[in-house]
């Protein structure tokens, strides 16, 4: 891969990396630093990869750091948060919000493969490769965290 | 149509929000939810339960973002110094730009070799006026076994003609051999300088700057008398013997305007200098020398 194709992929996948960070950790700017350094995994290996693969690559590395980021964060953080939200009747919340907050009641296997299936449209065989699942337990993990995710909507409209 | 297994109708929702079954399959179990309040309550929950697609959004708002990420490639990549796109794009230009240097500088010190070149030589002719050798004696007759003509000898190399806006050629000889010189006008034989009489009181004053000036510095032709004046004595005209010599003087010239001609004192120019008449080409130069000074040519006339 060129530095001009590495720009090009700059500009065509860094928006939705970063969209999927933000999904995963709820936290624009630290979304931005993991994306950040995912970028320059992808300039250190530079003359290995292809640009083709340069979005699975890219999905890849962050996946790895989402993980790695959550393994030294407290959850507790993300609960507190919420019931500060809920506390809060008198603030009014956006449905984007809501989805948002349900999104970060989800662990993180199930927020990436939602994240996975409806941001980036990858198929059961595909998320299975990038997160070492076979396709049915993709599909499987998929469905859970959909029930999950849809619950936790429910409790928030609810609470608010 | 099958009916509605309501037990299972969260994998149902589930395979329609994935995509999973065909066109009309789906729209099938829509008609089902429609038809149900339950159904419908539930499939609008599931339809929250999905992400929507906001990438366009987070670009515009972080475009300085990925800007900067795309800035970080430029830093991490150095380019060698020696790289090929770097020197050989190059390379062309900086050998032109050499070349075009190299042949500047090589005229540039042609020239000053040539300037300072040895001076261009060209043939005086020279003709001794009326020595000690050539001159009749007082009672003596020309005739033809004395009387020596010369031949017109032309100089190889000719003087530039003067300016005709009055600009007078002035000839300085570098490394002319002494001569016996002194012209005489009256027809005596005296050597020294100071019986050189030429009214050049008259000539100084006369010298205009004219389009094309005629000085006559020394007239070596047999004297006339002016006109209206009288003559008290005869006056003893002699047909004057030449001997022509030709040789190789070095050859500089110096160019000086009508005004400096005027500027100079010829009285002293005469007094301190030795005379004699030099042809160079077609055209008749009095020639000045002096011991300590350079020779001074002179040009009679247009």
């Amino acid at each position: 891969m060129t530095t001009s194709e590495y720009k090009k992929a700059v500009d065509q996948i860094g928006p939705r990396l970063l969209q999927f960070a933000h999904r995963q950790v709820g936290q624009l700017e630290l979304a931005k630093d993991l994306v950040q350094d995912s970028f320059i995994v992808l300039l250190d290996k530079l003359d290995h990869v292809e640009m083709a693969k340069a979005k699975s690559f890219l999905f890849a590395v962050l996946s790895n750091k989402v993980k790695d980021h959550f393994k030294l964060l407290k959850k507790q953080t993300e609960v507190q948060d919420y019931h500060r939200i809920a506390d809060n009747e008198s603030r009014a919340m956006e449905d984007k919000e809501i989805v948002h907050m349900a999104l970060s009641k989800l662990n993180e296997r199930d927020r990436m493969l939602i994240a996975y299936r409806d941001l980036e449209g990858y198929k059961y065989d595909e998320i299975g490769e990038m997160m070492n699942l076979t396709a049915t337990q993709v599909k499987v993990y998929l469905f859970r965290a959909r029930k999950t995710f849809k619950s936790e909507i429910l409790k928030l409209e609810v609470a608010l | 149509m099958k009916e509605f297994d309501l037990e299972k109708y969260e994998s149902i929702f589930f395979n329609l929000i994935e995509g999973n079954y065909s066109k009309p399959e789906e729209e099938a179990i829509l008609e089902e939810i429609e038809a149900n309040s339950f159904l419908k309550f539930e499939w609008d929950n599931w339809q929250k339960a999905m992400l929507e697609d906001d990438s366009e959004a987070y670009a515009l708002e972080n475009a300085a973002f990925f800007d900067a990420l795309k800035d970080d490639a430029d830093a991490v990549k150095v380019v060698p110094i020696w790289s090929k796109n770097r020197i050989a794009a190059w390379l062309p230009y900086m050998s032109l730009a050499a070349a075009c240097l190299l042949i500047v500088f090589m005229f540039t010190i042609n020239l000053k070799q040539n300037a300072e070149a040895e001076a261009e030589l060209v043939e005086v002719e020279t003709k001794k006026v009326q020595t000690s050798d050539t001159q009749l004696q007082k009672d003596e007759v020309l005739t033809e076994e004395n009387a020596v003509i010369p031949e017109p000898v032309v100089a190889e190399k000719a003087v530039e003609p003067a300016d005709p806006s009055g600009v007078i050629p002035i000839i300085v000889e570098e490394s002319a051999p002494q001569q016996e010189l002194i012209v005489s006008v009256d027809g005596t034989k005296e050597d020294k300088p100071e019986d050189v009489i030429i009214d050049f009181d008259a000539d100084e004053s006369e010298i205009e700057e004219s389009a094309s000036p005629e000085i006559i510095i020394a007239d070596a032709s047999p004297t006339i008398p002016p006109q209206n004046e009288i003559v008290e004595e005869p006056i003893e005209v002699y047909q004057r013997a030449f001997t022509v010599t030709t040789e190789t003087v070095k050859k500089k010239d110096r160019v000086i305007s009508q005004r400096e001609l005027a500027s100079m004192n010829v009285r002293k120019l005469l007094q301190d200098k030795r005379i004699k008449l030099v042809n160079i080409g077609n055209k008749t130069y009095v020639q000045l020398e002096s011991p300590d000074q350079e020779t001074v040519l002179v040009g009679l006339s247009q």
